[in-house]
C-alpha cells in the first residue's frame, strides 16, 4: 500500500490548499499576498522534503536547493529595493498609467 | 596512439563524447565567431576614422555595433575559456577519464552551433540596431530588425551555457582523483567552478527575459510596454541581473588561467592560495548583487543606487586580492618570459587598469558624467579584450603542447604577445580620454574635435587585427610543422602534465593518486629550453 | 556501491538543474511582484476574473500526481503503475487547462485586441493577464516535457528518481503560481 507518511503529506497538502482558499476570502487587506505565498511555501516544503526526498538526498543536493532559493530571494530583495524606495524622494515620478 | 588518432571518420568527431574532441569542435566554432565579431569591430573603427562617419550610415553602424556586441559577448567571451580549455583540461586536471555527463557535453556543442546559426542568420538578414542590450521599449516597439532570430540564438546558447556549467560543477564535486582534496585543486578549477555557478544561476533569468522580450516584440503583448503601465526599467533589472554576473563569467576563467601561468613561469607556488581560491567564489557571489550600477541614470531609486554603488566597490576587493597575490608569487620567483607569461603580464596590467576604471564608474557622481561615453567602452574593453583575450591566448599557448602534441614557434608567439599589448593600448587608451571629454558611445559620427583620438584608436585597431591574425597563422603552422611536444615541456605541476602529449583517449593509463598540493616544484627537475 | 554513487550523481545533477529553474521562474515571479507593488488594485481585479474552480481542480490534480510519483519511487514493483497514474493526472491537468483557456478567450481575457477591461486601470489589468497567460503557458510547456520524460522512464531509460524530481518541481511552481493567479484579490478587503 501507499506509505503512510506520503499519504499524510498528501492530505496535509490538500488541507493547506483549502486553508489557502479560505484565507483568500477573509478581509486581510495588504496581507493577502504574503499570507497566500506563505501557505504556498509550506506546501512546497512538504513536497520537497517528503515527496522529493530532499531530507534523504545527498547533502550537496540540499545545498543546491538552498542556493537556488537564496539567489532568487536576492533578485527579489535587491530588485525590490529599487521599487520600494523610488517614491522616497521622487513622489511625482512613479510610473503614470496611461488610460486606454 | 592518442585521442586525435583514435578514429578518423567525420562520425567519430561529430558523434564523439570525448571531452577533448568536443573541446576542439568548440575551438573551431569560437575562432570563427571571434573573427566575425572582429570584422564588425574593424568596420566600426574604419567608420570612426572620419567625424562624419561616412563609411556606414547611422542605421548600418547601429546594426554593426550590435552584431559586434552580440557575437563577442555570447558567442566568444562567455564560452571561450570554459568550452575550449575547460572542456579539455578539467578532466585531466582532476584525474578523471571524462566529465560527469559526456553526452550532455556533446549536446551543449550542438546547441551552441545551432544558436550561432540563428544569430548569424538574423545578423546577415539585417540584424538589430538596438545594441547588444536590447533595451525595451526601443527593441520592442520602435526598432524593426530581426530580433526574433537573434534572440532565439542567444536563448539557445543559454541552454548550452547551463549544460556546460552543470557538467563542470558536478564533475569537480564528484570525479576528483583519490587524494585530490579541495585545497589541492589547481586555481583554474576554483575559478571554473565559480564561473559555472554563475552560468547556472544567472542564465535562466536571461532566458525568461528573452521570452518576454520576443512576446512583446512579436505579439505586442508585453510586460515592458509603458503604454499599459509597464516599466522599461524592469527590463533593465532582469537583463542586467544576468548580464552583470555574465561579465564575471567572462573574466573568471581568465583569472584562473593567469594564476596557473604566473605560478608555472615563476616556478613558485601561488602566494596565498586559499585567498586566491576563495576570491573566485567571492567574485561570483558579490557579482550577483551589483547589477543596478548599469542603471544609475535610468530612473532607478537613489537609495537602491547607493546600495548597488557600495556593493560594486566591494566586488573590486577580491579581484585586487588576486592581483596582489600574483605579485607575491612573482616576487623572488625564477621568471621565464615565454609567450604564455608575456600574455599573463599583459593580463595583469590591462585587467588592473580596466578594474580600477570600473571604480570610477561605480561612484554615483562620476558615473553621471561618464556613463554612456567612451569611458565605459574603454573600461570594459580593457577587461574583456586586454584581460580576457590575453588570458585566452596565454592559456591556449600554455596548453597547446598538451592539446596538439606540438610546440608553437616561440619567437613568433612572443612577438605576437608584445604586438597585441601595444596595439591594444593604442586602440583603447585614447577611448578613456574620449569618454572623459564627453564623446558618447554608440554614435556613428562625432564632433570634429574628437578626430585625432579616434584616428589613433583606429590605428591601434589595425595593429591589433594583425596581431590577432598572427597566432592564427603560426598555431596552424605548428600543427603540421611544430616540434613534437614532450609530456611536460614546461616542467609544470598538475595532473594534466603527467600524461602524454596529446593524451590517450582515456586520459590516464591508471587513475593518478594525489599526495601533495597543486604547486610543488621539485628543485632538480628543470624544464627544457 | 558504484551504482549508488552514480545514482547520487544523477540526483545531485537534477537538483542543480532545478536550482537554475528556480531562477527561471523566479524572474517571472519578480515581474508579478513589481506590478503587484505598482498596481495592487488591477492585479487583484485580474485575479478575481480567473476561474477558481478550474485552478483548484488543477492544483489538486498536480498534488495527487506528485504523490503518485513519489509512491513509484519508493515502491519499485509498482513503478510502472505509479508513473502511468502521474502521467495520466498530468495529462488531465493539461486538458483542464485547455478548457480553461477556451473559456478565458471567450470572456475576452486574452490581452490582445479584444481585451475586455473591467476597471479604469485597463493597462495594468492587461499586465496581469499577460503574466497569467505567459506563466501558465510556460508551466504547461514544462508539463509537456515532463510527460515526455515519464514516457522515457516507462521505456526503462534514464533515472526514474530524476524524472520524479523534475515532475514534483513543476508541481511546486504551480503551487506558487496558483495564489497569484486565482486568490490574491478574492478577499473583501
Amino acid at each position: 500500500m501507499i506509505p503512510r507518511s506520503l499519504l499524510i503529506g498528501w492530505v496535509g497538502l490538500l488541507v493547506l490548499l483549502g486553508a489557502q482558499i479560505g484565507l483568500a476570502f477573509l478581509p486581510l487587506g495588504r496581507a493577502h499576498l504574503p499570507v497566500a505565498l506563505g501557505v504556498s511555501v509550506a506546501m512546497a516544503t512538504i513536497i520537497a522534503w517528503l515527496f522529493m526526498e530532499l531530507a534523504k538526498a545527498p547533502r550537496l543536493a540540499r545545498i543546491f536547493a538552498y542556493g537556488g532559493l537564496f539567489w532568487v530571494l536576492a533578485l527579489f530583495a535587491l530588485g525590490g529595493a529599487d521599487y520600494a524606495t523610488r517614491a522616497w524622494n521622487r513622489a511625482a515620478e512613479i510610473p503614470v498609467l496611461i488610460r486606454r | 596512439m592518442n585521442y586525435l588518432t583514435d578514429g578518423w571518420t567525420i562520425r567519430s568527431w561529430l558523434l564523439t563524447t570525448d571531452h577533448k574532441r568536443i573541446a576542439l569542435l568548440y575551438l573551431a566554432s569560437i575562432t570563427a565567431f571571434f573573427f566575425l565579431g572582429g570584422t564588425a569591430a574593424a568596420l566600426i573603427r574604419l567608420n570612426l576614422l572620419s567625424p562624419a562617419g561616412t563609411l556606414l550610415s547611422a542605421e548600418a553602424y547601429n546594426r554593426m555595433m550590435t552584431l559586434h556586441g552580440v557575437i563577442m559577448v555570447w558567442f566568444f567571451l562567455v564560452p571561450a575559456i570554459p568550452v575550449t580549455m575547460g572542456n579539455f583540461i578539467v578532466p585531466l586536471m582532476i584525474g578523471a577519464r571524462d566529465l560527469a555527463f559526456p553526452r550532455l557535453n556533446l549536446v551543449s556543442w550542438y546547441l551552441f552551433v545551432i544558436a550561432g546559426l540563428f544569430a548569424v542568420y538574423g545578423m546577415f538578414m539585417g540584424g538589430v540596431d538596438t545594441g547588444w542590450t536590447f533595451y525595451a521599449p526601443l527593441s520592442t516597439a520602435f526598432s524593426h530588425g530581426h530580433l526574433v532570430a537573434v534572440a532565439a540564438g542567444i536563448f539557445i546558447a543559454g541552454f548550452s551555457s547551463v549544460a556546460t556549467g552543470l557538467n563542470f560543477v558536478v564533475t569537480i564535486h564528484r570525479l576528483r582523483a583519490p587524494g585530490l582534496t579541495w585545497y589541492r585543486l589547481p586555481l583554474f578549477l576554483w575559478s571554473l567552478y565559480a564561473t559555472s555557478v554563475i552560468l547556472l544561476l544567472a542564465t535562466p533569468v536571461l532566458t525568461m527575459t528573452l521570452i518576454l522580450l520576443v512576446l512583446e516584440f512579436s505579439f505586442g503583448i508585453g510586460v515592458f510596454d509603458p503604454a499599459i503601465g509597464g516599466d522599461p526599467l524592469l527590463f533593465q533589472h532582469l537583463f542586467w541581473f544576468y548580464s552583470h554576473p555574465a561579465v564575471y563569467v567572462m573574466i573568471l576563467p581568465g583569472l584562473g588561467v593567469t594564476s596557473e601561468l604566473v605560478s608555472v613561469y615563476a616556478r613558485k607556488p601561488v602566494f596565498g592560495y586559499k585567498f586566491v581560491a576563495w576570491s573566485s567564489i567571492a567574485i561570483a557571489v558579490i557579482g550577483f548583487f551589483v547589477w543596478g550600477h548599469h542603471m544609475f541614470v535610468a530612473g532607478q531609486s537613489l537609495y537602491a543606487s547607493l546600495l548597488f554603488s557600495f556593493l560594486s566597490f566591494l566586488v573590486a576587493v577580491p579581484s585586487a586580492i588576486k592581483v596582489f597575490n600574483w605579485l607575491g608569487t612573482l616576487h623572488k620567483g625564477r621568471i621565464r618570459f615565454d609567450a604564455p607569461m608575456l600574455y599573463a603580464f599583459g593580463f595583469i596590467g590591462l585587467f588592473t587598469m580596466g578594474g580600477l576604471t570600473g571604480l570610477f564608474l561605480a561612484a554615483l557622481a562620476a558615473d553621471v558624467h561618464l556613463t554612456q561615453t567612451y569611458f565605459v567602452v574603454a573600461h570594459f574593453h580593457y577587461i574583456m579584450v586586454g584581460g580576457m583575450v590575453s588570458a585566452y591566448f596565454g592559456g591556449l599557448h600554455y596548453w597547446w603542447p598538451k592539446i596538439t602534441g606540438r610546440m608553437y614557434p616561440e619567437m613568433w608567439a612572443r612577438a605576437a604577445a608584445i604586438l597585441i599589448f601595444f596595439g591594444f593600448n593604442l586602440t583603447f587608451f585614447p577611448q578613456f580620454i574620449l569618454g572623459y571629454l564627453g564623446m558618447p558611445r554608440r554614435y556613428h559620427a562625432y564632433p570634429p574635435e574628437f578626430q585625432i583620438l579616434n584616428v589613433l584608436s583606429s590605428a591601434g585597431a589595425s595593429i591589433l587585427a594583425l596581431a590577432y591574425v598572427l597566432p592564427f597563422g603560426y598555431l596552424a603552422w605548428s600543427l603540421l610543422f611544430g616540434a613534437r611536444a614532450p609530456a611536460n615541456p614546461w616542467g609544470a605541476p598538475g595532473l594534466e602534465w603527467k600524461t602524454q602529449s596529446p593524451p590517450i583517449s582515456g586520459n590516464f593509463e591508471r587513475t593518478p593518486m594525489v599526495t601533495e598540493g597543486p604547486y610543488v616544484y621539485p628543485p632538480e627537475a628543470l624544464p627544457h629550453g | 556501491m558504484a551504482e549508488r554513487y552514480e545514482a547520487d550523481t544523477d540526483v545531485i545533477g537534477m537538483w542543480l538543474f532545478l536550482a537554475s529553474e528556480v531562477l527561471f521562474f523566479g524572474a517571472l515571479f519578480f515581474v508579478y511582484l513589481v506590478y503587484q507593488h505598482l498596481y495592487p488594485q488591477a492585479m487583484a481585479a485580474g485575479a478575481r476574473r480567473t476561474d477558481l474552480a478550474f485552478g483548484t481542480i488543477n492544483a489538486t490534480l498536480l498534488l495527487t500526481s506528485s504523490l503518485a510519483m513519489s509512491v513509484g519511487i519508493g515502491w519499485p514493483d509498482r513503478l510502472r503503475q505509479a508513473f502511468l497514474a502521474a502521467g495520466g493526472l498530468g495529462a488531465a491537468f493539461l486538458a483542464v487547462k485547455t478548457l480553461e483557456y477556451g473559456q478565458d478567450f471567450r470572456e475576452g481575457l486574452f490581452p490582445g485586441v479584444h481585451f475586455a477591461a473591467l476597471t479604469p486601470e485597463a493597462g495594468a489589468e492587461r499586465l496581469f493577464f499577460i503574466f497569467y497567460f505567459t506563466a501558465t503557458a510556460i508551466h504547461a510547456a514544462h508539463m509537456l516535457i515532463g510527460l515526455g520524460l515519464i514516457a522515457y522512464a516507462l521505456k526503462g531509460k534514464g533515472s526514474p528518481m530524476v524524472v520524479a524530481l523534475y515532475w514534483s518541481f513543476v508541481d511546486i511552481v504551480w503551487i506558487c503560481l496558483y495564489p497569484l493567479l486565482y486568490l490574491v484579490g478574492r478577499g473583501a478587503g
